[in-house]
């Protein structure tokens, strides 16, 4: 019996190597539809045609709204007394958007003639002070791109750029063979900017692509001419006119000019936001006002937390420290704050039982906190003679480097109760598992979902997701904490009915055709 | 007063001014936004002076006493004090270890002349015998690109031509790299003896999930298709219609317990961060 164990096992580990080395083959390139193929073009490469949306025919650009002929002031005082709506949502983080992000509802054509090459240009604020625009020739070009500063008398500039648009290649067209007289085409799109500026992984991806069990080859590379670029650091809320002068090297060009959007003071789509935040607030509040008034509200029971007085009791009567992680990410973090709460609490007990509490620290900041608020658990429990400020040290901000700082802590000092509590990443289950392996009783407990699973299989008690933000309430048991837990979930209570309704409206709404149904969903669709 | 109520008083002030912040975006606010992101990096700069303080001092300590794992210790130290010298005297950026002249492997390359003027598509051979006519370098600027990019340049001096720098690339590349490598690797056996552990048939729900594993399983590994292509089927439905659903609730649960935590927090009901919570 104990060697089929053995056996299965060591066939599992095998499996599980295994998998990968199979698993690549799953990868097949995704077929653009825009790529006819009928014979198999491993054998003759040329034969297949692409075709593409190049032609600004195609584009919403060349509508054909575009009147014939203009000068560069004239769109702009035309511009003038047309209605400029809100800008799209503000981006987060200062990040280049695709072809795909920044689509033609961001563009306002003032303008445009219709010489041999065209520009299109699509304008995006993405903050206060930052302009992102894509332009788009017809054919290889030199073009200069040109950002002016509009105000009502006068246009400034503020930035240009020149570049030479011809070496870039929008699109690699690749295909294989799959021996059964068919072929697998993949198009790659292309985000690379001008030779010698910005330039995404699409290469690395062909690359991948060339890996796989049949030969790739290369049957396509279209010329031209799309290009992306930020001009960051401009004057806060003000408008810009940016204008494209393109020229294909005879002497054609052409002028084409859009007019950035107005940036509002208030973010856009924030509205939905506002409400919903306002009223689970309003409910957390009352919640809490109701609790200090003496009301009694029901708590379940969270397993977890009641085993840590079990776990710390353990510890004392093996006399073996506690371990505490408060996890990878740094006091920004809302776990990272929630887990400092926790151990306040432990570290209390600990201080109770004359147990050693040990709290490795990947940042820091996080380690000068902790320090003071074990030290303050210390001399509430009246045991200030027994905190240990070295056991409170700072490792490495390396992930890996501190995990595996973590992991000779665990096998040096074998501690008998381990708490994972914050922010893991993949680090999580090497975590675990050591701690397993030495025995320890363990309770972990994080937002990070992804790494839920791991927690669950290879530690005693988990707290799942909010389980983590309500540990500080449970465990203090004060009215004013009891009633922000039941804040929470009226909140959850809301989210349910919300989707209930939204579920219900959708279904409605796409069998009986009516599209104002459907606007309770959109709503809620934040940009 | 000072210990306490004064830094109440600051996460009030501050947890507001980020909720204005969110909402509004008109100046002075993202200013100011912009200004408080630099305090916060400064002040972070500052702990990792505490952090490697205590580093040093508990270890040093432990080799002063003599402590069972003091060999530890002076390992950490001297890897500790040997990287930081080398990186302060050589610290390496990725344009310090361009491949160059007989190291470029590629057959093709796209050249670029020393004024950064593009020459096209050549043999690496062509190239290699451009470089070494005008005297100068065959550098590999982008290795990824089909084909790599390289220029010719004079003056480049890649990280293995110069003492320090030489170390400093050893130390990360032959040494952090695989370190850090071996632990992520050690997950793959690490998951295997975990899922031996869940899988274990114990009670009603070990079975669902072992069941329910066992299909993802065969659904997304060639082998599964194999047998039958239903299976892939079935992994996507199980993925798609059980999992998402579960892992959104927890995600709405989460940031719903995220706001309770930020508003107890800014309104003082949360101190335990503080250490106590009187």
């Amino acid at each position: 019996m104990k060697h089929t164990r053995m056996m299965f096992r060591w066939l599992l580990v095998l499996a599980l190597i295994l998998m990968p080395v199979f698993g690549q083959t799953q990868d097949i390139p995704p077929v653009d539809p825009v790529v006819a193929v009928e014979e198999p073009v491993a054998a003759e490469p040329a034969a297949v045609e692409t075709t593409t949306s190049l032609n600004p025919e195609e584009t919403p650009a060349a509508a054909g709204e575009i009147p014939a002929e203009t000068t560069l002031t004239a769109p702009v005082s035309e511009a003038e007394p047309v209605p400029v709506s809100d800008a799209p949502a503000v981006e987060e983080t200062p990040v280049m958007p695709t072809a795909a992000e920044v689509t033609s509802a961001d563009m306002e054509p003032v303008v445009a003639l219709a010489f041999q090459v065209t520009p299109e240009i699509i304008a995006q604020r993405l903050g206060t002070d930052r302009i992102a625009l894509r332009t788009v020739l017809n054919q290889p070009a030199k073009a200069v791109i040109r950002l002016y500063e509009y105000n009502a008398a006068e246009l400034t500039e503020r930035a240009a750029l020149d570049t030479d648009l011809k070496n870039i290649e929008r699109k690699l067209v690749i295909a294989r063979d799959t021996g059964q007289g068919t072929a697998e085409i993949a198009a790659i799109e292309v985000n690379k900017a001008a030779a010698g500026k910005k330039m995404t992984d699409w290469e690395n991806k062909a690359q991948q692509r060339m890996v796989t069990d049949k030969p790739l080859q290369t049957i396509s590379k279209e010329a031209v001419t799309d290009f992306t670029e930020e001009f960051s650091n401009l004057s806060s809320n003000t408008r810009f006119v940016i204008m494209v002068t393109a020229t294909d090297g005879n002497g054609m060009s052409i002028n084409h000019v859009v007019q950035s959007k107005t940036h509002t003071s208030f973010k856009p789509d924030s509205l939905q936001v506002f409400l919903i935040g306002l009223v689970l607030v309003l409910m957390i509040i009352l919640s809490i006002e109701q609790a200090k008034g003496g009301k009694d509200f029901y708590i379940r029971r969270i397993a977890g937390l009641n085993a840590i007085d079990e776990a710390v009791g353990r510890a004392t009567e093996m006399g073996k420290p506690v371990l505490y992680l408060t996890g990878l990410h740094d006091l920004s973090s809302i776990a990272t704050l929630a887990s400092i709460s926790i151990l306040s609490h432990v570290s209390q007990k600990t201080a109770e039982y004359e147990t050693p509490i040990l709290v490795p620290n990947c940042r820091s900041i996080v380690m000068v906190t902790v320090r003071e608020v074990v030290k303050e658990a210390y001399i509430a429990a009246g045991k200030a003679d027994h905190f240990q400020e070295d056991n409170i040290t700072y490792l490495t901000d390396d992930q890996f480097g501190f995990t595996s700082g973590v992991d000779g802590i665990m096998v040096r000092e074998k501690p008998a109760a381990n708490f994972y509590l914050g922010h893991f990443m993949a680090e999580s289950l090497i975590y675990a598992e050591t701690g397993h392996s030495v025995g320890a009783i363990q309770i972990a407990g994080t937002e990070e979902f992804s790494q839920i699973p791991f927690f669950i299989t290879a530690c005693d008690y988990t707290l799942i997701g909010e389980e983590l933000f309500a540990a500080g309430a449970y465990l203090s048991r004060q009215p004013r904490d009891v009633g922000s837990l039941r804040g929470q979930d009226i909140g959850k209570i809301l989210v349910i009915a919300l989707i209930l309704i939204g579920t219900l409206l959708q279904t409605i709404g796409y069998l009986s055709g009516n599209p104002s149904l459907l606007a309770f969903r959109d709503w809620f669709q934040i940009n | 007063m000072l210990r306490k109520t004064l830094p109440l008083m600051i996460t009030f002030l501050m947890g507001i001014f980020a909720v204005v912040l969110y909402f509004i975006q008109a100046e002075p606010f993202p200013t100011i936004e912009t200004h408080m992101t630099r305090w916060l990096m400064i002040i972070s700069a500052f702990s990792i002076i505490l952090g490697v303080a205590s580093l040093i001092k508990v270890n040093v300590l432990k080799i002063q006493k003599g402590h069972r794992d003091a060999m530890f210790s002076a390992v950490l130290l001297m890897a500790f004090l040997s990287t930081a010298f080398f990186g302060i005297m050589g610290g390496v950026t990725h344009q310090d270890v361009f491949r160059m002249n007989t190291e470029i492997t590629a057959e093709k390359v796209m050249l670029y002349d020393q004024d950064g003027k593009e020459v096209g598509e050549l043999a690496l051979a062509d190239a290699l015998a451009r470089a070494k006519a005008e005297g100068v370098n065959l550098v590999e600027n982008r290795p990824n690109a089909n084909p790599p990019v390289c220029r010719l340049d004079k003056d480049y001096k890649p990280a293995w031509n110069d003492v320090f720098k030489n170390k400093c690339y050893f130390i990360f590349t032959f040494m952090i790299k695989p370190m850090q490598s071996t632990m992520f690797s050690l997950l793959a056996f690490f998951v295997a003896s975990a899922a031996f552990r869940a899988f274990r048939v114990k009670n009603f729900e070990a079975t669902v999930l072992l069941v329910a594993a066992f299909l993802v399983m065969l659904g997304r590994v060639p082998v599964g298709a194999a047998i039958w292509p239903g299976f892939t089927e079935i992994s996507r439905w199980i993925m798609e219609n059980i999992n998402m659903p579960g892992s959104r609730a927890i995600t709405f649960g989460t940031a719903i317990g995220m706001i309770a935590v930020s508003l107890k927090i800014i309104l003082g009901i949360e101190r335990g961060y503080m250490g106590g919570s009187d």
